[in-house]
């Protein structure tokens, strides 16, 4: 029988703060390209059974999602995730097309556009997490697709699930600035997901472990 | 009644249920029946088979192989009442949802695994809606005996 993953309370707030600082630079980033200001909802990290998975997640939702994969150090599976409508308004942001003509965000330009965004949100993700525990993270070419949510989580899954029962899932939403004109509302709203390989899960809580001593 | 099939899991449902397994992507629905009995399983296949690690122990949670969960499900099948000669199948999924990343494969070689098993406890395939780009939400309705695709771009009963 394989041991159950399970965290104690003072690790899931370590990894929950990695997690932190980890998008906090990747939505600034965002921000930075779209001249909008980002909001970063407090990060949630859950032990989960395979099976339950898709209950956890709108897998049924279609939404544009960008995936990497972290290698270095650490390895693991991020995900840069839009709703439809966000991919979209991000799309005419950076195309400087005008608002509602570009409808396909499976075209080339979009998906490439889209991939670029979560390329860069990925590597100050990585950045800043390879920054905070002394390790070098790199993310692998980012790939795109436009789906249901189940469908495109399942790529990570079959990798890391294979052996395990549970995985861990970090979660991070981000959405823009809620004062300004209610039309900007939900134009940017999306979420960062990572899962780590089950061995470098026991590496980063060893690290931030270490990280702990340092200040005591 | 609509009840959810989550990754490795095999359910079995009488007329009228539904079982539902949502997000489909290179994961296999495999659908099982004997319409004389009114009785349909259904099981969520993740991959192929197992490497290295033996499995057998826990037969139950290794379900999400196809080399396992299939004869689990024609066994569970047979234990609420169906009879091996009438059971016939229908299967969905296995798609490539990230085109350029997928040099693995694992939507055909999910889908080639769970045929072979299929064929080798006889059982025939009696409709199929597999490979493909997109991700599938599959509904199988013990009812009909139909099974309820839906895509982004197209939906289906077969």
């Amino acid at each position: 029988m394989r041991e159950e993953l399970k965290l104690s309370e003072f690790q899931k707030d370590a990894l929950q703060e990695l997690g932190n600082i980890g998008a906090c630079h990747a939505t600034t980033s965002l921000a930075e390209m779209t001249g909008i200001t980002i909001y970063t909802h407090v990060p949630k990290v859950e032990i989960i059974p395979v099976r339950d998975i898709m209950c956890r997640v709108d897998a049924y939702m279609i939404v544009a999602g960008v995936l990497l994969e972290l290698r270095g150090d650490i390895s693991a599976y991020l995900y840069v995730i839009f709703t439809e409508r966000s991919a979209q308004f991000i799309i005419e942001l950076l195309l400087g097309r005008t608002f509602g003509d570009t409808d396909d965000i499976e075209g080339d330009m979009g998906s490439s556009a889209l991939k670029e965004v979560g390329n860069i949100l990925a590597s100050s993700f990585c950045d800043a997490i390879s920054e905070f525990l002394g390790i070098s993270v790199i993310p692998s070419p980012p790939v795109f697709a436009c789906d249901m949510t189940g469908a495109i989580l399942q790529r990570a899954l079959i990798d890391i699930a294979g052996s395990a029962d549970h995985v861990l899932m970090f979660r991070c939403d981000f959405k823009c600035e809620e004062e300004k004109s209610n039309d900007n509302n939900d134009k940017i709203y999306g979420y960062i997901l990572l899962f780590p390989r089950e061995e470098s899960l026991k590496t980063l809580l060893s690290m931030l472990d270490e990280k702990v001593k340092e200040y005591d | 009644m609509i009840e959810y099939v989550g990754i490795g899991d095999v359910k079995i449902a009488h007329n009228p249920e539904k079982l539902a397994i949502i997000g489909l992507g290179s994961c296999v629905c495999v659908a099982m029946y004997d319409e004389s009995a009114g009785i349909g399983g259904v099981s969520h296949v993740m991959l192929p088979e197992p490497h290295g690690e033996s499995v057998i122990e826990h037969a139950e949670r290794a379900c999400k192989y196809a080399t396992v969960a299939v004869p689990v499900l024609m066994k569970k099948m047979i234990v609420k009442g169906a009879k091996k000669e009438h059971l016939k199948a229908k299967i969905a999924g296995g798609a490539s949802i990230f085109r350029e990343l997928d040099s693995l494969e694992i939507g055909d070689r999910n889908v080639a695994k769970v045929k072979e098993m299929l064929r080798k406890l006889d059982i025939g395939i009696v409709a199929e809606d597999t490979g493909g780009n997109l991700g599938r939400t599959v509904i199988f309705d013990t009812k009909s005996f139909k099974l309820h695709i839906k895509t982004k771009s197209y939906t289906k009963v077969i």
